[in-house]
């Protein structure tokens, strides 16, 4: 079977995307944590 | 070790390797073997992406890191839930739907066979060697700290881990994942409690983090933008982006754990699941590196953590290591007190004095080590002697209760052999569908496929070890190892975005913007200071430009 481009794709659908932009939210939230962990202790 | 510690370790190691040859039963075709009837939920597939990435090198490396350099190394995973969103979105319905058992198959279906060919060999060589290096460190570390030897060890881990995965396949390796990655949670779980029991009377955990971070360890962020410098903020998040897409979407080491999954959304939640668990349990492990430090202000550390090292500098000059030793104590018993005295006044109107008094003698204590190091780097007559890698295991030989350093030992050895295992069973798989399937036998019978896939796992399994058994001998060959998979990472990747991407890109454009981008890291690696992370967006870039224009200047004009 040869692919040829383009790949048939699809848009995430809406619970993909919610689970994206948690995701996305989470690691800023966790960097957010770690920069305030760091200053706490450090100060 | 203590007999109770032994049985631990023994049971446990006999256990993983009974439970891998039993599922031996369901393995019977190639569909089992490579993909594990693509039965896995999500979880045992997130769990076994965790337990690939995280070899022993993490687990001792990164502890011992933490205690000499702090938390800083924690940027370096940033880029990583970012690089899981976008495979969720792209790379894994495209593998999954395209029903491919190797990353690189998928790129004979888009361009030809000799870009397929290309990359999978270049897997195969990088990740062979990169095994021999995941079998040797711990074998190193474990053995001049438990006084093993050294070759027994190598083959013991390498062998044990060929054993499973040759006879019950992906399953195997997936389903030993998900126990691994118990036992080293467990195991990192109670050494946290240990340290923390073993802080003085009324010491608590504020007070341990309060200690480490007037000594600057706890300095997680770093905003500069300085391309030469490891690890920043926009290196973790940037460059560590380039490094994960390629390493999680490309490699068919950690492709091959999201093929197992049940269909294509478990796919998608086992990379999220990692994506949501990565920095916290990386910050968990570097946590263990900065409280052994704390640890270490109030009980006496080596002054070198490599005990052999240490015992051959004192051999060839003792009257030298004597007096090192002597002033390494008195500055250990000078910053002793000064901890102390910080953390009792920290909360009065003299607590800035006691941080400064505190920095001032930990800054001592530091030039005190530096001097210790470089005494034995030079009596040893190794120039490249680093100790960092003994501080995790010599701690828990020396302070933690039996049993215990059994179930960490235990979870070193399980680090090691679920990324060995994973790593076998995709070299296997590549060599069988990329090469033995495509070129020696493609009318080949399940039966000859399966035989020819556990051949070659033991035979991977076979030449890892003897790798193994040079890196020990040649510390540089780490080196090369690691510089050729920075070389092919950032190519790799840029092949797949010219696949997903650019639909007029072509397989001439693919084959030599490949090997353009490889030569482009090259050139930068040879004539800039350009930390190694940014190599990866150098050769995706060189790829993606150089296949591009190449694909345009080959284009089929009719």
């Amino acid at each position: 079977m040869k692919l040829s481009y383009p790949h048939k794709q699809t848009a995430p659908s809406k619970k993909w995307q919610s689970l994206y932009v948690l995701v996305a939210a989470n690691t800023a939230l966790t960097v957010l944590a770690l920069i305030a962990f760091s200053r706490i202790f450090t100060a | 070790m203590h007999s109770l510690d032994w049985f631990i370790l023994t049971a446990y190691l006999t256990y993983v390797i009974w439970h891998g040859v039993a599922l031996s039963r369901g393995s019977a075709d190639t569909q089992s073997f490579f993909l594990a009837g693509r039965s896995l939920p999500w979880w045992a597939v997130g769990l076994s992406v965790m337990a690939t990435q995280m070899s022993a090198i993490t687990l001792i490396g990164t502890t011992g890191q933490a205690y000499d350099d702090g938390l800083r190394f924690i940027q370096f995973y940033f880029g990583l839930p970012i690089a899981m969103i976008i495979l969720s979105m792209t790379a894994v319905p495209f593998f999954y739907r395209a029903k491919v058992f190797t990353a690189y198959e998928y790129l004979e279906k888009r361009f030809d066979a000799r870009t397929r060919s290309l990359t999978s060999f270049f897997f195969l060589i990088s990740r062979a060697l990169g095994v021999g290096v995941v079998i040797a460190a711990p074998s190193v570390v474990l053995s001049i700290v438990l006084g093993w030897s050294e070759l027994p060890t190598i083959f013991a881990i390498g062998l044990s881990t060929t054993l499973y995965t040759m006879m019950g396949g992906v399953k195997a390796v997936a389903w030993n994942d998900v126990k691994q990655m118990l036992v080293i949670v467990l195991g990192l779980a109670a050494c946290i409690a240990v340290i923390l029991q073993s802080l003085p009377p009324g010491f608590h955990f504020q007070d341990a983090m309060f200690l480490a971070g007037a000594a600057g360890k706890l300095q997680t962020v770093d905003f500069r933008f300085d391309l030469s410098e490891q690890y920043t903020f926009w290196s973790g998040t940037l460059a560590a982006l380039f490094l994960f897409l390629s390493y999680f979407g490309c490699d068919q080491s950690q492709v091959q754990r999201y093929l197992t999954a049940r269909s294509v959304d478990e796919s998608r939640t086992s990379l999220l699941m990692s994506a949501f668990l990565k920095i916290p349990l990386q910050f968990l492990i570097l946590l263990i590196g900065i409280l052994v430090f704390v640890f270490y202000q109030f009980v006496t550390p080596p002054m070198v953590f490599n005990p052999v090292a240490e015992q051959n500098a004192a051999a060839r000059a003792p009257v030298h290591y004597q007096q090192l030793k002597q002033a390494f104590d008195d500055s250990h018993e000078l910053r002793r007190q000064a901890a102390t005295h910080y953390v009792n006044s920290r909360t009065l109107a003299t607590g800035a004095d006691g941080k400064r008094a505190f920095q001032k003698a930990n800054d001592q204590f530091n030039s005190m080590r530096q001097e210790a190091v470089a005494f034995v780097r030079q009596t040893n007559e190794e120039p490249s002697f680093n100790d960092v890698n003994y501080v995790f295991p010599v701690f828990v030989l020396q302070n933690m209760p039996t049993g215990l350093v059994g179930l960490i030992v235990a979870a070193i050895l399980a680090a090691a052999m679920s990324s060995v295992a994973a790593e076998l069973n995709s070299l296997s798989t590549a060599t069988t569908i990329d090469f033995y399937t495509r070129y020696v036998n493609p009318q080949g019978t399940d039966r000859e496929l399966l035989r020819f896939a556990r051949l070659s796992t033991f035979i991977w399994g076979l030449f890892s070890c003897v790798v193994a058994t040079f890196v020990t001998n040649l510390g540089a060959l780490i080196e090369v190892v690691n510089t050729f998979g920075s070389f092919f990472y950032g190519s790799l990747l840029g092949v797949f975005v010219l696949a997903f991407a650019v639909p007029k890109a072509n397989a001439s454009g693919a084959f030599f913007g490949l090997l353009c981008g490889m030569l482009s890291v090259w050139a930068v690696s040879e004539f800039s200071n350009l930390a190694f992370l940014w190599f990866n967006v150098v050769g995706t870039c060189a790829t993606v430009l150089a296949g591009g224009s190449i694909s345009y200047l080959t284009r089929d004009k009719a």
